[in-house]
């Protein structure tokens, strides 16, 4: 019977370490996703279902990808790494903040063999040398489908 | 907890493993090991071949710089040893070497280093063995190096070979490329993408909009410079006219004289020296025309492109601003020049995106027009050297256009497409293009409309 009930307890404790951590990411004040070249982007983040002690690192990411026909491309417009081997202490319940000036370009984009998107991206890496992630996507500027776009008629 | 000035900004990073993804959030550590395998591979086969050339090659080598000591002597007598291994017979060149060390004279067959022991030094071909021999002559004085302590072990052939180090080298630097690779990316297994990009580039934290962080927002928009350096004539800037097939013309008309000559010059060749069988020379003469033929027909390909590529003449296109922005309106000067009857004429504004992407080995390159609006378009004129084409026309952008963007595997480009239709002839088309920045409120304020 003791064994019986070790065992449930094991594979309960085992189930609990393959849980992942859930990343919860916001964005300031507005509903909208909707951001323009100059504004300020600023956010924060933080982590459920984990501990302080099973946290490494943490990285938070502002960055635009492509997607479509072609191999992805990708760019980071800004990078903060927070790390508990640097010295860094992190609380998975106190929210950390982010905060950009967003770019001129690459403009949010949906084209037909190209498309471009921006996103926030948090990366958490855990001592047992799991790694999570969760991308929060937004649109930098208000382009719309180029299927969409009109040649202009000067006569 | 974070704010810009306690990291990177802004810099741009490339898939480089092709098709992959790396946008897409996942669950789970994704270590990359092939990278640092691969440089294992390098280091370890740097390894084994610089341990192999060491062991035969080198070695052998800084031995007989230690032990050797050069002479002279002179060439007594030549021969050629036979042997039999595993029932076949192999030769070797020996030469009756005599040589004095302080006052004593000894008389040594002898050739390289491995004639010094008795089963090698052997090869199968009697003539080779015979051909290395013939540089000694009966009573030629000759260099030679003894063995210190033992002057009965001479010889008289000893060449450093510059290769043998070269060959040395090549795989001591394999060693190091793969050790060093091996390091660094084992070092950077564990790392995001986001990360690498961050120590790809250390860049100064982004504080505000200033002049040099704006230039730096525009890294991903094509340079303005290539076009901003060409002044027009009549309007501000001067579009370089792509796609005109110079290099493709130089290298056709290149191998079409070199076939040409070779052809014509077997054909005379055929000629002036005929075979003697009747049935070999027709069907030597019957190959000779085919070929001559085909140099023909690569001639006359060549010459109507020529004559296509320089009878179109000079094509100018100015335009009254640069770079573009979306929803601006801009002036465009086209002079067509030459003596010529088109068909039509006509002038496209064109946003065309470029997708590239690794299939096995090859990359394959997907262009799409998504956005095509002709702003010119004359039919059946002519034009003369005293009435050539010159021709001002407008056109505006969209507002809502994409700006021009580049980066590795993706592009967007604007560009202005020529088509040209002379009359009895095929269409010709170039392309000129250009960049369109993202709007932004200063620049419009401040540099002013495209007109």
């Amino acid at each position: 019977m003791s064994r019986i009930i070790s065992k449930i307890i094991n594979s309960s404790a085992e189930r609990v370490n393959l849980i992942l951590p859930r990343i919860v990411i916001t964005l300031d004040g507005r509903g909208s996703r909707l951001y323009y070249p100059g504004e300020t982007l600023a956010g924060s983040y933080w982590f459920d279902f984990v501990g302080g002690d099973d946290i490494q690192a943490v990285e938070c990411s502002i960055l635009w990808h492509t997607e479509g026909k072609g191999s992805e491309d990708m760019g980071v417009h800004a990078f903060w790494r927070h790390a508990t081997d640097a010295g860094d202490w992190i609380d998975p319940r106190r929210p950390g903040r982010f905060r950009t000036v967003l770019p001129q370009s690459p403009l949010s984009y949906s084209g037909i063999l190209i498309k471009i998107y921006w996103s926030v991206r948090i990366r958490l890496f855990l001592s047992d040398g799991r790694e999570a992630v969760e991308d929060l996507a937004f649109r930098l500027g208000n382009l719309p489908d180029v299927r969409t776009l009109k040649p202009v008629d000067l006569s | 907890m974070f704010d810009d000035s306690s990291g990177f900004s802004r810099r741009s990073i490339s898939n480089h493993s092709g098709s992959a993804r790396t946008g897409k959030p996942s669950q789970s550590a994704r270590h990359r090991w092939g990278e640092p395998f691969f440089y294992l591979i390098i280091f370890i086969t740097g390894v084994v071949v610089f341990c192999i050339q060491l062991w035969t090659w080198a070695i052998p080598q800084l031995t007989f710089y230690q032990e050797f000591i050069p002479s002279r002597g002179t060439v007594a007598e030549t021969r050629i040893s036979e042997t039999t291994i595993d029932s076949v017979s192999v030769f070797r060149p020996e030469v009756l070497l005599e040589h004095q060390v302080q006052g004593i004279s000894y008389r040594v067959w002898t050739f390289d280093l491995r004639t010094l022991k008795p089963k090698e030094g052997f090869v199968a071909n009697r003539q080779l063995a015979e051909s290395v021999l013939l540089p000694f002559q009966p009573g030629q004085s000759i260099e030679c190096w003894y063995r210190a302590g033992h002057p009965e072990e001479a010889v008289v052939v000893w060449k450093n070979s510059v290769w043998g180090w070269f060959f040395l080298l090549l795989s001591f630097s394999l060693i190091v490329s793969g050790l060093v690779g091996f390091v660094q990316s084992f070092h950077l297994i564990a790392v995001s993408e986001e990360r690498k990009a961050a120590r790809a580039q250390s860049v100064s934290p982004l504080h505000s909009l200033t002049a040099n962080s704006r230039r730096f927002d525009w890294h991903t928009v094509p340079d303005i410079r290539f076009i901003n350096e060409s002044p027009g004539t009549h309007l501000a800037f001067r579009l370089p006219i792509g796609n005109q097939p110079i290099f493709p013309l130089v290298g056709l008309t290149l191998f079409t004289m070199a076939w040409f000559i070779i052809s014509f010059g077997i054909m005379l060749h055929s000629f002036i020296y005929p075979a003697e069988n009747r049935s070999d020379q027709i069907i030597g003469v019957v190959f000779r025309g085919l070929f001559c033929g085909v140099g023909i027909i690569l001639l006359a390909s060549v010459l109507h492109r020529l004559f296509l590529a320089f009878r179109l003449g000079l094509t100018l296109l100015e335009i009254s601003d640069h770079p573009l922005y979306p929803g601006r309106k801009y002036r465009v000067l086209l002079q067509q020049s030459g003596v010529l009857r088109f068909d039509h004429f006509s002038v496209d504004l064109v946003c065309e995106e470029i997708a590239r992407f690794r299939q096995g080995t090859d990359t394959v390159t997907n262009r799409k027009d998504v956005f095509r609006q002709t702003i010119f378009r004359r039919n059946d004129f002519e034009t003369t050297p005293d009435l050539p084409l010159h021709q001002e026309f407008f056109f505006q952008l969209p507002i809502d256009a994409m700006h021009s963007f580049r980066h590795e595997n993706n592009e967007i480009l604007w560009k202005i497409d020529l088509y040209a239709k002379i009359v009895g002839e095929s269409e010709i088309r170039r392309e000129c293009p250009m960049v369109v920045r993202p709007v932004v409120l200063n620049d419009l304020t401040l540099e002013g409309g495209g007109l």
